[in-house]
């Protein structure tokens, strides 16, 4: 009985016109953006990489100076592209390219690659992410709102349930039919994203796991179609007619996929602030001059290293010291400066993943919150990841402080002047970076996880609420 | 044309019996004052930015006329690092200017690029540049989401209201059995027709215009009535366009249901497939270089004049032998070294950066030429240029930072070469950054959207006028 439902079912919506023109539109789509995406990130990936090959070698190649200079100097990284980013851009656009690492600052990082797009990329950025989130979802819609009311109206329902069939394996198997035609189409297209993954190959270590990454990914948006598909035949059975079915429908998608996202953005705006840019800069600069909590201001704490160094080695003279004084007083200021910067920008960090735990939050009310943040993090292009990449950088910019000082300290006298050469300068090792495992990825996006199976769970429900009216109604 | 008043009257009374619209005149007034309170907002937000810089500006010049005066009375000696009376301590930093971008008087109904392009660029010797300066910190999903602003409702949503509420204008009668009955009054299926849309048409577009006019007097800070009215004649084009879809589907015909599915396909089409498709292929065919690799150029040309800065500065002067200074070239100032490697830098730069302007530019007109494929595109340009924070009026921005630019290095270049000092008096004489309004904007930004979106809705109209005539009687009527 089951397998005729389905195959009925099947049949049904494959001969449908509104299946073959909005399956091709889709499929289309899904063809296009696959292929936008995974040029996009190969021309992005390139440029990255020549650049930042271009600015180590000119690390390599600055000549003989003084190692603070070639501190100042510094190295430019441009952050590595996730190889699945060919599906879901995410955030990558609107986060900068690029960080300066120089001495005495963390740089925010520069240059988004979304400031040099006409407006137009605003709205109509597609990526295979945005089909997947916002189209296919529309096409379930639009090809299951009539699954149950249609037949009432037909007055076919009355007919099959008079067979005998249980109403619930009616509903189920009208829902696994839609899925399986849904298959068709959306199988090959995962096999293909699959292909252009491997082709694309490994993207400069951006993350790890690429292969178990793309296949949660896939796992996360069959649950979210799971959701569309439940929640389309509950309303088709529910709604007194196919039209309320659709409007209800309609609205559900609207207020999903269309304002959700952007009233999110306000109510997590309003709950958590982010300073202003010009706040954020003046309080870095007055945390690192005029000390916090028990660290006193940029003075005191020089005078004071400089008695203490003196005490231990009971000179009195700076310049008597067994090692230069200068590169140990840049360096115990460098360490200062870290404490700012870990405890200033990890603080806007933990800000900006407040916000984004509100948005995954109003997952519970709107699902495509809750996918957009899985496939983000999945693919390796939500803030936090990039996130992680800034604090790998900052991690290689304290390296090269360290090295610096430290050549300052050991190798030169204080007071006279000091030159070191490329040896010093290739004793720094090119920033590599090592992209996060799956695990790391997940551990952030728990309330996602659980809005996306509380959906499930309600589909699931509505569907056998609205099965049983829609039995009685008959 | 009593008859038509009559209908008008009647037509009016059904639709305010319909529970759909009344959902979508809630909608249409819940989203209106909601999303011009955004866009009433990040025009706050510009607004805070623009005084910022405009107060810090006043004060670190009332400063520097101070420590000027001082040094000029030789009351102090500052480091020649700190000095403001030599141009190029002066020229940098310490004296920059800021270009700033005034908030535009309709700004609220579209938040547009604002959010991305800084609306505040240091101007100094160094250079300028608005897609380069300091950025805003904002979430980058918020940005990604973008914002819920007017122009957004009225392209995206408007269109879909206006389905709503038009999607079964001929089939519903027919399926209620009502058609046969309307067309056996003395009254031509155009004219049935043509009431119909007439009184969708103008209930929205009422609802529309007043919830608007209401948010940005409550809001906003009032309302610009020239651009406002070029709003409402986009809008409205804009909205015939929709209903007119909505009677040509019907035309066809078919059921409700199947109407409303056609109709969502098209809004997916002119919405979403023709957009992203035009996106898609203006990357494709003029792709912008990444900054990236402008970086890491810039680096290579410093070392690279650095290497040959005498040659440089010799060839300055070669040029300009009555800006030499007394003594040699191999004398001069190690700070007029630095401005003449730092301006060859830029001159060695200039293609680069050209052709990365030029690649954005080609990038925009391509879509500006085929944002005909969809009334869409039509309404989302026309309505951020309006609000003055589309493509245009940044682009006119950039030229003006640039040509204000020039002017700022003209002013110090000579000084800079002749080693000369400046006096506090010199202050005044200093380029002052001014942004001109086109004077004909509103009328500038709209006429081209509104004679396309008039192409547009004529269009469906008249193709759907034909259908009803031209043997449609016997498609639709039962």
């Amino acid at each position: 009985m089951f397998r005729h439902i389905i195959r009925k079912e099947v049949i049904e919506t494959l001969r449908d016109g509104r299946f073959r023109w909005g399956a091709a539109l889709v499929g289309l789509l899904l063809v296009l953006s696959l292929a936008a995406g995974f040029a996009q990130r190969a021309e992005v990936e390139r440029a990255h990489e020549q650049a930042q090959a271009m600015s180590w070698s000119q690390w390599l190649d600055q000549g003989d100076k003084n190692p603070h200079s070639a501190a100042h100097y510094g190295i430019y990284v441009f952050r590595p592209v996730s190889s699945l980013s060919l599906v879901d851009r995410g955030v990558d656009s609107y986060v900068g390219a690029t960080t300066w690492l120089e001495a005495h600052y963390q740089n925010p990082f520069e240059h988004r690659a979304i400031q040099d797009t006409p407006a137009l990329a605003r709205f109509a950025d597609l990526t295979a992410a945005t089909t997947l989130q916002l189209l296919v979802p529309l096409l379930i819609l639009l090809l299951a709102f009539a699954t149950f009311s249609g037949e009432r109206e037909r007055g076919t329902l009355r007919q099959v349930l008079s067979l005998g069939v249980n109403p619930r394996d009616l509903a189920v198997g009208k829902a696994l039919g839609v899925s399986l035609a849904l298959a068709l189409l959306l199988v090959p297209a995962a096999a293909l994203g699959a292909l252009a993954l491997m082709v694309a190959g490994p993207g400069g270590g951006a993350v790890a796991d690429e292969g178990l990454r793309y296949f949660l990914l896939l796992l996360t948006y069959s649950a979210y179609f799971g959701v569309i598909v439940l929640l389309a035949v509950a309303v088709s059975a529910l709604a007194p007619s196919s039209r309320t079915a659709l409007a209800l429908l309609l609205c559900f998608w609207i207020v999903n996929g269309l304002l959700a996202p952007r009233v999110a953005s306000d109510v997590a705006r309003s709950q958590v602030e982010l300073p202003s840019s010009l706040e954020f800069q003046e309080t870095v600069q007055r945390d690192r001059s005029e000390g916090f909590g028990e660290f006193p201001s940029q003075q005191v704490r020089q005078e004071r290293l400089a008695d203490s160094v003196l005490n231990a080695h009971g000179v009195e003279e700076l310049a008597d010291l067994p090692f230069n004084f200068a590169g140990l007083s840049l360096q115990r200021s460098e360490e200062f400066g870290d404490l700012v910067f870990d405890r200033r920008f990890g603080d806007l960090a933990d800000r900006v993943e407040a916000q984004l735990e509100v948005h995954r939050r109003i997952g519970f009310l709107a699902p495509h919150l809750a996918v957009r943040s899985l496939s983000m993090s999945l693919t390796g292009t939500d803030p936090a990841h990039h996130q992680r990449y800034a604090e790998a950088a900052e991690e290689h910019r304290r390296l090269i402080q360290l090295i610096m000082n430290t050549d300052i300290m050991e190798n030169s006298r204080f007071g006279e002047s000091y030159v070191a050469g490329p040896e010093l300068w290739s004793e720094v090792p090119e920033f590599e970076y090592d992209g996060p495992e799956v695990s790391w990825a997940l551990a952030g996006q728990g309330t996602a996880i659980a809005a996306i199976l509380f959906w499930l769970v309600l589909g699931g429900l509505l569907v056998r609420v609205g099965t049983s009216v829609s039995a009685r109604r008959v | 044309m009593n008859g038509l008043g009559a209908m008008l009257r009647h037509e009016f009374r059904m639709l305010l019996a319909d529970r759909i619209v009344w959902v979508v005149a809630a909608a249409i007034l819940l989203l209106t004052g909601y999303s011009v309170q955004v866009g009433a907002a990040a025009a706050d937000d510009q607004r805070t930015q623009v005084e910022q810089a405009a107060d810090e500006e006043r004060e670190r010049y009332a400063g520097l006329r101070e420590t000027m005066t001082s040094v000029h009375q030789g009351e102090l000696s500052p480091s020649p690092f700190q000095d403001p009376t030599r141009p190029y301590v002066m020229g940098r930093a310490r004296g920059q200017r800021y270009a700033v971008l005034p908030v535009n008087s309709f700004q609220a109904t579209a938040v547009g690029q604002s959010d991305l392009i800084p609306p505040v660029v240091p101007v100094l010797l160094d250079g300028a540049d608005p897609r380069g300066a300091r950025e805003e910190i904002e979430n980058p999903v918020h940005l990604l989401a973008g914002p819920l602003d007017l122009a957004f409702l009225i392209t995206f949503l408007l269109p879909l209201l206006a389905l709503a509420v038009s999607f079964d204008l001929l089939s519903r009668e027919r399926e209620q059995g009502t058609l046969a009955l309307l067309l056996s009054q003395p009254v031509s299926a155009r004219r049935i027709v043509a009431g119909k849309l007439l009184v969708r048409w103008g209930l929205l577009m009422g609802l529309v215009a007043v919830a608007t006019l209401l948010s940005l007097l409550l809001f906003a800070t009032g309302v610009a009535w020239q651009p406002f009215l070029f709003w409402g004649v986009i809008v409205a084009l804009y909205l015939g366009f929709w209903i007119g879809l909505a009677a040509l589907v019907n035309a066809t015909g078919r059921e409700s249901a199947r109407n409303a599915v056609a109709l969502a396909f098209l809004w997916l089409v002119f919405v979403i497939v023709i957009p992203a498709g035009v996106q898609i292929s203006a990357v494709f065919l003029h792709p912008v270089p990444s900054r990236a690799e402008l970086v890491a150029l810039e680096r290579e040309e410093v070392r690279q004049v650095q290497e040959e800065a005498s040659a440089v500065l010799a060839q300055y002067y070669d040029d300009h032998p009555e800006l030499l200074p007394e003594g040699s070239v191999d004398e001069v100032d190690f700070q007029t070294r630095a401005f003449a490697v730092n301006q060859e830098v830029q001159a060695r730069l200039r293609p680069v950066r050209q052709n990365h302007r030029e690649a954005l530019r080609a990038q925009q007109d391509w879509i500006r030429a085929l944002r005909w494929l969809s009334p869409t595109l039509v309404t989302h340009e026309a309505l951020i240029e309006l609000a003055g924070t589309g493509d245009a009026r940044f682009g006119a921005f950039e030229e003006g930072v640039d040509r204000f630019h020039r002017e700022w290095v003209g002013f110090f270049e000579p000084r800079i070469y002749t080693d000369s000092r400046l006096a506090p008096e010199d202050l005044d004489r200093l380029p002052v950054w001014t942004f001109e309004e086109r004077s004909s904007g509103a009328a500038h930004a709209a006429a081209p959207g509104i004679l396309g979106l008039l192409l547009f809705s004529a269009l469906v109209l008249g193709i759907s006028m034909r259908f009803l005539t031209d043997g449609g009687d016997r498609r639709w009527t039962p």
